[in-house]
């Protein structure tokens, strides 16, 4: 403090200078993004003239919010830019997290358009409680795999080393579809794991495991095909564990016209396509 | 200030009766936007209460999951709040008494947690601490200790949110300290050590004992942090926090009886604080 003020007489002219250049730095930030953001609102206008005197109004637009699994995260982000891509006038917002987190948001109220958990039973909570128009549509399957760590410097070679003491293990909550799905699985094969981690959704586990921090894990093929850094082992122990995504519109959704255009574009070949090469399956 | 050097407990200040006049009347734009304040703090806990299970409410409680979060929670942040006070005081003490270069940065590098989200900080242990992590990796190689999914993870990724606390709070209360009594007892021929023993640190009592229940508290509730660097495994690393959040998505009425409980003990842990530490100047 003494050495502060002691300090404040010699530069007080220097650092006069300093604050000088600092406001101007500042003004400056804040004054770029109006600018842009007046030169933009002037496009729109010029926009929305175009397209009203063009089409005969069925363009979409304003905002959508998308509730998406953990899992569908990297992809839904995919798909609501290609989507934006053929309407240019709606703002596609996605949100990811666990399945059964979001449907708690849903239930809370939150203002979704379109809801996609990884397990349809979450749905029906919806549909019972909440309400959704029309059928939920399949847009893409998926399936668990054993993953481990790019290298696989512990090892792991199958299921079986799920059991391993010495191994760091991950597994989802059994909360959550990837979890529910994973123990079901391995219980059928007869394979007691032991976790040394029971991850809230699928991205938190797959995060753990691409930075090495995890021997091994069940994630689902999707994530071992797109996340850096994780080896997927596939599935060794009789079939795999699948679980199936299915969209449908919220009965209260805000923007029902882009999410029933959104539903359908999910349901599309070039959707599948785009989900394919995310390592879902096709519906 | 009171001047006690001899005894640890102050003795209470004089507290006159706080008489009502007009001037103490709060301009009503002052009361309605307090009361608009209290009433937002207020809402949540009526939505917590209004939930409750209150029937069951035990039966929730003493599940087995349940008491062992709660086990786990109050081990590891009183071990996290003794951590926070051990490394927080030398820390306050040199910010607030040393002046050298880069003063102003080390006490943001040290208070960043406390606006840092806690998922951040956590993710930023696991790189630095974890076993392929920086100094975690050759840590791991050369004795085999691993932090993450252990308590002592849960341990320093507690202690990491709480010390700022106690940095911050200690720090206030070493600058307005009443130096002389410091320099009466060096001069009497006190070492700087005993100095620091018998003076200056029973005369932040208060303020320390603040820290440490503030950190204490801020421990007991830590979440993002906690899952981020050292996972969740009921009985080892699921604390009460994050018990509540895995149960909230299949067992709401057990996430409730755990809210309500992190509540009471929160506000019990607050309230306490205020009666008893507070220095009502």
């Amino acid at each position: 403090m003494g050495g502060v003020c002691a300090a404040t007489h010699d530069t007080d002219v220097a650092q006069r200078a300093t604050w000088t250049r600092r406001c101007a730095a500042l003004a400056l930030l804040v004054m770029t993004p109006l600018a842009a953001g007046c030169a933009a609102s002037e496009g729109d206008v010029d926009g929305s003239n175009r397209s009203g005197a063009s089409v005969s109004g069925a363009t979409l637009e304003g905002s959508l919010h998308v509730l998406v699994a953990a899992s569908l995260l990297p992809v839904a982000e995919v798909l609501a830019g290609d989507f934006e891509l053929l309407h240019p006038g709606v703002d596609v917002q996605i949100a990811g997290a666990g399945s059964s987190a979001l449907r708690e948001q849903v239930l809370a109220g939150a203002p979704a358009d379109v809801f996609i958990p990884a397990d349809p039973s979450h749905l029906q909570t919806v549909r019972h409680e909440v309400g959704i128009s029309g059928e939920p549509v399949v847009v893409a399957r998926n399936s668990l795999v054993l993953a481990v760590p790019a290298g696989n410097d512990a090892g792991v070679a199958a299921l079986a080393d799920l059991t391993r003491p010495e191994l760091l293990i991950g597994l989802c909550a059994a909360e959550v579809p990837c979890g529910a799905h994973a123990r079901a699985g391995l219980s059928r094969a007869g394979i007691e794991p032991v976790p040394d981690t029971d991850e809230p959704n699928v991205r938190a586990l797959v995060t753990k495991l691409a930075a090495g921090e995890l021997d091994a894990a069940v994630v689902y093929a999707s994530d071992a095909r797109t996340a850096a850094g994780i080896e997927s082992l596939g599935w060794d122990a009789g079939s795999a564990p699948e679980t199936t995504y299915e969209a449908a519109v919220l009965t209260r959704a805000p923007n029902t016209q882009a999410a029933e255009a959104f539903v359908d574009f999910l349901h599309s070949a070039a959707a599948r396509d785009t989900f394919v090469a995310h390592g879902f399956g096709a519906p | 200030m009171t001047s006690t050097t001899t005894s640890t407990s102050a003795p209470e200040p004089a507290r006159r009766p706080a008489r009502r006049s007009a001037r103490d009347l709060p301009p009503w734009p002052v009361a309605l936007l307090a009361c608009i304040g209290v009433v937002l703090f207020a809402l949540p806990l009526v939505g917590l209460v209004a939930r409750a299970p209150w029937t069951g409410l035990w039966t929730h409680l003493s599940s087995r999951f349940v008491v062992d979060a709660a086990v786990l929670s109050v081990v590891s942040s009183i071990a996290a709040a003794a951590v926070a006070a051990l490394v927080g005081v030398p820390l306050a003490w040199v910010l607030a008494r040393v002046s050298f270069p880069g003063r102003s940065a080390i006490r943001a590098l040290v208070t960043l947690p406390m606006v840092l989200p806690p998922v951040v900080g956590g993710a930023a242990l696991l790189f630095a601490l974890g076993r392929r992590g920086v100094v975690g990796g050759p840590l791991h190689d050369a004795t085999g200790l691993l932090l993450p999914y252990s308590i002592w993870g849960v341990i320093l990724a507690n202690a990491f949110v709480a010390t700022p606390l106690v940095i911050l709070t200690v720090e206030g209360a070493l600058r307005n300290l009443d130096r002389r009594y410091e320099h009466a007892a060096a001069t009497l021929g006190a070492s700087r050590l005993r100095v620091l023993w018998r003076v200056t640190l029973p005369m932040i009592g208060p303020a320390l004992g603040v820290a440490v229940v503030v950190a204490w508290a801020r421990a007991l509730g830590e979440f993002g942090a906690t899952v981020t660097f050292a996972g969740s495994l009921g009985g080892r690393t699921q604390t009460l926090p994050l018990a509540v959040f895995v149960a909230l998505e299949s067992n709401r009425d057990a996430a409730v009886a755990i809210s309500l409980v992190l509540v009471a003990l929160s506000l019990g842990l607050l309230i306490s604080l205020r009666d008893r530490w507070w220095p009502s100047r």
